[in-house]
């Protein structure tokens, strides 16, 4: 059989290799997954089509209203080395730079941590905390723009199909007394993946200090990453004492719909969502309190 | 279908034939016999194949050699001069960092793009960043120790 390998040098160009393979031509990015899902043949792939040389796709930078432009090739490493993340987008450093081995994350893009489409993908909770957004080519060849959480159809499934490309993720400028964070747990600190993930982000209102807007999400307790809307509807409009923000951590434990497997069993992995969710929180509420 | 692609290796470029979905590492142990980067797993979990491409490191197991043109490629190979081995390389040795020897290679060049960017680092960032490279011997305690001692020479022939 042949083996087909694309390398376009425009947007129009790759999403007519990836039409013209009927779905059977996949993205080549960072080739940190799909290399290896080749090798073992877990894939049926008959093409490449790579997009590491796409122009504009590569690059992150701060938008005209603040808050950040990512290009889908970005690299995770570039991300991580970032001082406005580092200093503005704190849970998103703590998601990225967990993933793999530095070197894997020199090669690895955020595009691809996303697309594969893992429950357990480390920077999925962390966008989805901040409100972040994708937009994308679908199948049909329109662009669209999605609430991050929405790219998740199902383990391994997105709303890319399999023809879609996507191009970015828009990350909104946090408001004033806005905090965030984000916890895993893993057996070992390095070269892991997650058996639960959280990330939250709290925003206080600077006249009473209660809560204006929060959100909650989770990671590998759900065939997609998830959001936690009732445990956030038990923090809005409310003070953020410290019983209330553990009594939404128990109200996320009932939301998520973890399953047994090889690194935790469902009931162990609700019980640390109800850990990491409270930590996380509380990590939000006191950096809200330092943003003003 | 192979193409011919110009590659620049440890300062020498050559040229080679190969698939352009073919693997740095292939084409760099089997073509050019530079056994140096060693085959651990071939899939991004063991370190062993770490090479620098353009001042970073990389897994080259998964660096696909048409990604690699107009780029500056650096292996274990590249870092003796004229026969005469790296401090990296003699504190490794004369310390004990070595056992079976299958990962030094690729510790080598962590700790090395590592001192390249930080010239007096802390165990704790010697352990981070070598902590995509899998050693099954050591326990790594004499790894930071000689990583140590190294970066101290060249601040010394600095």
């Amino acid at each position: 059989m042949r083996f087909n390998y694309f390398e376009p040098s425009s947007i129009k160009e790759t999403v007519d290799a990836l039409h013209q393979g009927q779905g059977n031509n996949k993205i080549l990015a960072g080739g940190t997954d799909i290399i290896i899902r080749l090798r073992r043949q877990a894939s049926s792939y008959q093409g490449l089509v790579n997009i590491k040389q796409l122009p504009d796709l590569a690059t992150f930078s701060t938008g005209p209203r603040g808050g950040l432009s990512i290009g889908a090739v970005t690299r995770l490493r570039s991300l991580e080395t970032s001082t406005a993340i580092r200093e503005r987008f704190p849970v998103l450093l703590e998601a990225i730079q967990v993933i793999g081995s530095l070197q894997l994350r020199n090669m690895a893009t955020i595009g691809g941590n996303l697309c594969n489409a893992s429950p357990s993908a480390d920077s999925a909770p962390a966008l989805i905390a901040t409100g972040a957004t994708a937009t994308f080519i679908d199948d049909g060849g329109n662009e669209r723009t999605v609430p991050i959480q929405r790219l998740f159809v199902g383990p391994g499934s997105s709303l890319l199909g399999s023809t879609g490309l996507l191009l970015r993720i828009d990350v909104p400028e946090p408001a004033v007394m806005t905090g965030n964070n984000f916890e895993r747990l893993t057996p070992r600190n390095a070269m892991d993946i997650a058996i639960v993930s959280a990330a939250s982000q709290l925003t206080l209102e600077p006249t009473n200090g209660k809560v204006r807007d929060v959100s909650i999400a989770l990671g590998a307790v759900a065939p997609t990453p998830v959001q936690a809307p009732r445990a956030e509807d038990i923090l809005r409009n409310r003070e953020p004492t410290s019983v209330l923000l553990a009594k939404a951590a128990t109200m996320a434990m009932e939301e998520c719909n973890p399953i047994d497997d090889i690194r935790g069993s469902a009931s162990y992995r609700r019980a640390m969502v109800g850990v990491l969710v409270r930590r996380t929180l509380e990590r939000a509420f006191e950096r809200a309190q330092k943003r003003r | 279908m192979s193409k011919y692609y110009s590659l620049e290796i440890n300062g020498k470029r050559c040229q080679v034939e190969a698939e352009p979905c073919h693997s740095l590492l292939h084409v760099l142990r089997e073509q050019l016999r530079l056994t140096g980067s060693k085959i651990g797993c071939n899939e991004a979990e063991c370190g062993s194949c770490t090479v620098i491409l353009d001042g970073v490191p990389v897994l080259s197991c998964l660096t696909l050699i048409g990604d690699t043109r107009g780029k500056a490629i650096l292996t274990i190979e590249g870092l003796s001069n004229k026969g005469e081995s790296h401090p990296l390389q003699a504190r490794m040795v004369n310390l004990g960092g070595i056992q079976c020897g299958y990962c030094t290679p690729g510790i080598i060049i962590s700790a090395y793009a590592l001192l390249q960017e930080n010239p007096d680092p802390t165990n704790e960032e010697i352990r981070k960043a070598i902590s995509g490279n899998i050693c099954r011997c050591t326990g790594y305690g004499k790894i930071v120790e000689a990583v140590q001692a190294a970066a101290a020479d060249l601040r010394e022939q600095a």
